[in-house]
């Protein structure tokens, strides 16, 4: 243990300022804000001091805190990060300052809603951070409240609807892992509900398969894959604009990150088994929801539609079990995370200005409102995967490796590319080229604080592009480890795999 | 018979500390900074943008000069050269690095990209004056040539890749420059889009080298191309066809390039002659050693060029737009450079592409004088006459029409020629031959009609256009036409000596040849089956033939065009219609794609979503939909949630119990 437990405070911050913003006056907009922009920023700032402290090129847990919480259970307060959460841990503490800045002007009951965004954070950090599996449940619902809230009380016209479809959705699959959960525990003999201790169970080929499944539900539609992802559009639509950039950049990452953290150690035979039909899937999403997105008129519908595509890409790395493909999967949740969070920002900057997220209603916005323009196309650049920005250094590795398992597969999958760049670029044109017509009329462009917001996460479209490196040799050890242990149990099916021995060595043999 | 002549060595040097060689990593970033200063500040700069831009591709020419003059002083073994700068990506087993790769390959491509962009820039001082964009055109301009800079240089797939599709960027850029006007952004993004499906090609060709060799390094990789197994080589050959033809504009992936003529004329110059276009090509030769190994592709590659070739010389016969002539001129000039590298000889594919990126860069500047004096009018018929008022566009496009015409002692003779006469051997090559001669006939032919309808003859333009009284274009365009035109009349010393006029490719004689032997397998034979000056003598007269013609038709009196074209009818119209190829994709694959993505759609809100919206509301109970049912549907949920969050901290409150007992 380290002497200041960096983790739980990350908990803790967000917590402890959404508490304040309880106890502030609902009059006082501005303060609450700023209360919000310290929080957030504290916490990135906290966030930081992780860093130091993470050892690169250990592929298992760092940083561990631990606590007794109901020993009677077999529940612990077990929080670390390994390099997979921390990219994660990471994107969330950089993004939410972000989008408190990008709702600086929200006015609709700011008290609450500025609360729901800390007491969101505070439990997306405990999601990516838990170590115990009963403490990632409580965050994993904990964290479906402030979101329901976001959609619900502060959606559009559909919000209703939008966030109860959101939250059954959700709630199904986590319930279905709950029992799995409990299972693991009370049937299968684990000695208590510790993240490595559920490791060791050993499990019959049809109890992993039950298991798989039942994870596997809870962490699809996370993602959400095809066929369980009709809740994503219908949420993003009607979220406003921060619900909407952090459930691309964070929420819909709890699924892979499920998949990597415990479908494929915990049930590493079903894994491979299940792999080839979870794969049509992904492609099948990659492709499907591209195509959907192109017919789309509403351009945050679109947007939502070319999530499903990209995060296609990112089961399909991690069910390629392919060291290349699974690190690629990683780092392209971070970099979806940015580039679709950075579009939901402008389509929001958008529609502040116009009410209007029709793609009919503009024309010619690159002449009326050039900054805006351009940080448009860069993102959309971003977005199909332009060599030199971040998309490509996660979708490339993804596919080589993925061709090295499933050639089928990564052959499939290649043909998203076209349609990324024809749904994209086709929506581009409509709105952005063309003589200036109809709400683009008048409008003004971007002003200092909302480019204040798109700097960061431009600066580091490009800076992964171009030097991805920081990311990759935290995450590839991680990877490594999770993607070796599958291979080993898939060669002695009674010797479940052991994380850190193999990973280690194979490590400094680099 | 096919001999493959192992000239190629696979050894691959690093360079001395501090030379040019060793900094050339900077030869691509200074113009992409360049560009991104531009794009920032570039509207406080005015017209100063444009002098930062010159500067910045300026330097990279001098520097370009200096590696290639470093490049000869060494060995011949010991010119193909790595710098390492950074790593990039290491994944795995999977590691590429951003490396630079400087042989004669590269330096020759070096040379033309920056030497030849160096002058667009210049010309574009005067041609883009006045636009409100323009400190964002010359960035555009800088970010193309550092996306061509990258793409020459880079020293593995994955390099090259990073500035093939850079280069896709910032030709959408360009082309939809003006992109207030629908059809040009149109056209911006049909080249992006058609560019992608090319890539598509590429990227798998890449999984299957990296499989097979386990790089993607050109070092790597290269030197083992013998040990690939032979399937495997053939199908990374035909899938690299397929970005190659994306990219260089060949059948079926060309409709692209005429559209893109959208864009300002001097982009035209750029990425129509010089540049872009020519990255397919480069390609090809740069993975040569894996054609080599797979003749048979490389054969494919020979007719898919000679194919269109023929397709794009006949479309340009009939257009009625001098940008558009120009266009599909490029297409079929582009499909004899892969005539000459898909049949193994490289050395005259990449001449070729010298020659042309000279003549053609000339001509399409040219074009742009043409149009800066009409008032932007492209069609010829309102032309005429332009000789005595445009006295140096009229010169050095005389200079351009010989050399594409390819009459000697002009460039594009040599390089053609080089071409045709690798056709003569291989077997199954001699259709090339014929076909290609043809074209050459074509050429002379349809650059005739361009070059008399615009320069000689009545002064049309007077009645056509009244108020339009042309005038030369200011030195900063002429300048660069004059130097073209230099390039475009003695090009061809840089491969022809009296004896290469016998028998070309001869090493020992020719510049380009012996220069380029350490980049390259050639894999050509030497029994012709037509010896080589009768059938230099033949092309020759066909190109003379089609200028005949076209002075026949165009300029003499009496010879009625228009009864001709009656009388052709149905060919005149596949032709003028550019053979419906455009209707063809709109009709199958736009029309059939559209109707997938809708289905697709209503199938994604009837049955799956429908599927979900059916359940959920037969577990709620819920037959009857009414506006307070709804809302009281919410509700339920809303106490759902409640009541998890009660029993969440039950739990909460059961540990903190259970922790202190």
């Amino acid at each position: 243990m380290t002497e200041i437990p960096i983790l739980t405070l990350l908990i803790v911050i967000p917590a402890v300022f959404a508490g304040l913003i309880g106890l502030m006056s609902a009059e006082s907009r501005e303060s609450i804000r700023a209360v919000a922009l310290v929080g957030t920023l504290v916490t990135f700032g906290a966030s930081l001091a992780i860093l130091p402290g993470f050892a690169v090129g250990e592929p298992g847990f760092q940083l561990v805190e631990s606590a007794p919480w109901i020993p009677a259970w077999g529940v612990t307060y077990l929080v670390g990060v390994d390099g997979v959460s921390l990219l994660l841990v990471l994107l969330t503490t950089f993004i939410m300052p972000l989008v408190v800045l990008a709702a600086w002007d929200h006015e609709a009951g700011a008290k609450g809603f500025f609360a729901s965004l800390l007491g969101l954070q505070a439990a997306m950090v405990g999601v990516f951070v838990a170590l115990d599996l009963i403490l990632f449940y409580v965050f994993f619902e904990v964290m479906l409240v402030p979101m329901y809230a976001l959609i619900g009380i502060w959606g559009g016209a559909n919000r209703r609807y939008a966030a109860v479809k959101f939250f059954l959705y959700t709630l199904v699959g986590g319930l279905l892992m709950l029992v799995a959960i409990l299972y693991l525990y009370f049937a299968a003999g684990a000695q208590s509900f510790a993240y490595e201790a559920i490791l060791g169970v050993e499990l019959s080929t049809t109890e992993q398969t039950w298991l798989f499944l039942a994870f596997f539900a809870a962490f699809a539609i996370k993602v959400p894959l095809f066929p369980v992802h009709t809740w994503l559009p219908d949420a993003h639509t009607e979220a406003p604009t921060v619900g909407s950039v952090i459930l691309a950049a964070v929420l819909l990452k709890i699924g892979g990150y499920g998949f990597l953290r415990f479908s494929l150690p915990y049930f590493p035979e079903a894994s491979t088994t299940l792999a080839p039909p979870i794969l049509v899937l992904a492609i099948v999403g990659i492709l499907y929801g591209a195509l959907v997105a192109m017919m789309q008129s509403d351009i945050k519908k679109l947007v939502a539609y070319s999530s499903v595509a990209h995060l296609g890409f990112v089961v399909l790395g991690i069910f390629a079990l392919d060291v290349t493909a699974s690190a690629g999967a990683v780092v392209q949740m971070v970099n979806h995370g940015i580039t679709t969070g950075a579009l939901f920002l402008l389509i929001g900057f958008m529609y502040d200005r116009t009410h209007s997220r029709v793609i009919a209603d503009y024309s010619g916005l690159m002449k009326a409102t050039p900054v805006f323009g351009g940080l448009f196309l860069v993102t959309a650049m971003s977005s199909v995967a332009l060599p030199g920005l971040n998309g490509f250094v996660g979708e490339f590795p993804i596919l080589l490796g993925t061709f090295q398992t499933y050639p089928w597969a990564a052959i499939a999958a290649v043909f998203g590319v076209i349609l990324a760049a024809l749904y994209l670029l086709w929506a581009y044109q409509r709105m952005f080229h063309g003589p200036i017509e109809g709400r683009a009329e008048g409008m003004t462009d971007l002003n200092a604080r909302e480019i204040g917001v798109m700097a960061p996460l431009v600066i580091l479209m490009v800076a992964i592009g171009l030097y991805p490196q920081p990311l990759y040799e935290r995450v590839t050890p991680t990877v490594e480890a999770i993607v070796i242990g599958v291979e080993e149990a898939g060669v002695a099916t009674e010797e479940p795999g052991d994380l850190s021995v193999e990973a280690a060595a194979e490590e400094d043999s680099q | 018979m096919t001999t493959t002549i192992a000239t190629y060595t696979g050894v691959y040097g690093m360079p001395e500390a501090g030379s040019a060689i060793d900094l050339a990593w900077l030869i691509p970033v200074v113009p992409a900074v360049s560009a991104a200063v531009l794009l920032l500040i570039g509207k406080r700069l005015g017209r100063y943008a444009a002098h930062v831009a010159i500067l910045a591709i300026g330097f990279s020419a001098v520097a370009s000069t200096i590696a290639f003059t470093e490049l000869l002083a060494l060995p011949e073994e010991a010119r193909s050269v790595i710098s390492p700068v950074a790593t990039w990506l290491e994944v795995g087993d999977f590691e590429v690095a951003w490396s630079i790769l400087i042989d004669p390959l590269a330096a020759v491509m070096l040379l033309l990209v920056t030497w030849v962009g160096l002058l667009i820039h210049v010309y574009s001082i005067g041609y883009m004056e006045g636009d409100e964009r323009y400190s964002r055109f010359f960035a555009y301009l800088n970010l193309f040539a550092a996306s061509m800079l990258v793409l020459v240089l880079g020293d593995s797939f994955l390099t090259l890749f990073v500035g093939w599709e850079l280069v896709g960027l910032s030709s959408y850029l360009l082309i939809g420059f003006w992109f207030e006007k629908r059809a040009y952004a149109t056209a911006a993004k049909k080249a992006f889009v058609v560019n992608r499906i090319g890539d598509v090609g590429f990227m798998i060709a890449m999984f299957l080298v990296f499989s097979a060799t386990g790089s993607l390094a050109f070092a790597e990789v290269l030197p083992m191309a013998p040990e690939i197994a032979s399937g495997t080589a053939v199908a990374i050959g035909l899938l690299l066809l397929v970005a190659a033809a994306g990219k260089s504009a060949q059948i079926p992936l060309f409709v692209w390039l005429p559209d893109a003529m959208a864009g300002p004329t001097p982009v035209s110059a750029l990425i129509h002659a010089a540049t872009m276009v020519t990255a397919g090509v480069y390609l090809v030769a740069r993975v040569s050693p894996i054609y080599a190994t797979v003749p048979g592709v490389g054969l494919t590659v020979a007719w898919i060029g000679v194919a269109t070739a023929l397709l794009a010389a006949l479309i340009a016969c009939t257009q009625n737009d001098i940008k558009k002539i120009l266009a599909y001129s490029t297409v079929s000039q582009l499909g004899y450079m892969f005539i000459g590298v898909g049949l193994g000889a490289q050395v005259a594919g990449v001449f070729h592409l010298l020659t042309h990126g000279f003549f053609k860069a000339l001509l399409f500047l040219a074009a742009g004088s043409v149009m800066h004096a009409m008032a932007d009018e492209t069609n010829p018929w309102k032309m005429g006459g332009l000789r005595k008022v445009m006295p140096i566009t009229f010169a050095t496009s005389l200079l351009g029409w010989l050399a594409i015409a390819g009459l000697p002692p002009f460039s594009g003779f040599f390089s053609k020629e080089e071409i045709l006469v690798a056709a003569l051997d291989p077997p199954g090559a001699q259709g090339i031959w014929v076909i290609g001669t043809i074209v050459a006939g074509l050429t002379a032919f349809y650059m005739s009609r361009w070059f008399f309808l615009i320069f000689l003859g009545p002064k049309r333009y007077e009645q056509e256009l009244p108020g339009v009284h042309p005038h030369e274009s200011p030195p900063s365009m002429t300048l660069p036409l004059v130097l073209l035109a230099v390039g475009s009349a003695a090009g061809g010393l840089l491969n022809a000596t009296p004896a290469s006029l016998l028998r070309f490719w001869d090493p020992e004689t020719s510049f380009l040849s012996s220069f380029l032997a350490p980049s390259v397998v050639p894999y050509y034979g030497d029994t012709p089956f037509i010896p080589h000056v009768p059938a230099v003598a033949i092309v020759t007269a066909v190109a003379v033939a089609g200028v005949a013609a076209a002075w026949a038709l165009y300029l003499r009196e009496g010879v009625d065009h228009v009864a001709l074209r009656e009388r052709l009818g149905g060919f005149y119209q596949l032709s003028y219609q550019r053979f419906y190829v455009d209707e063809l994709y709109e009709a199958t694959l736009e029309r059939g794609g559209r109707g997938l993505a809708n289905a697709f759609t209503t199938f994604d809100r009837v049955v799956v979503d429908g599927a979900v919206n059916g359940i959920g509301r037969g577990v709620a109970g819920l037959a009857t939909v009414g506006r307070r049912v709804q809302t009281g549907y919410v509700r339920s949920y809303a106490l759902a949630v409640a009541a998890g969050t009660v029993l969440l901290a039950a739990i909460f409150l059961g540990g903190l119990l259970n922790g202190q007992g």
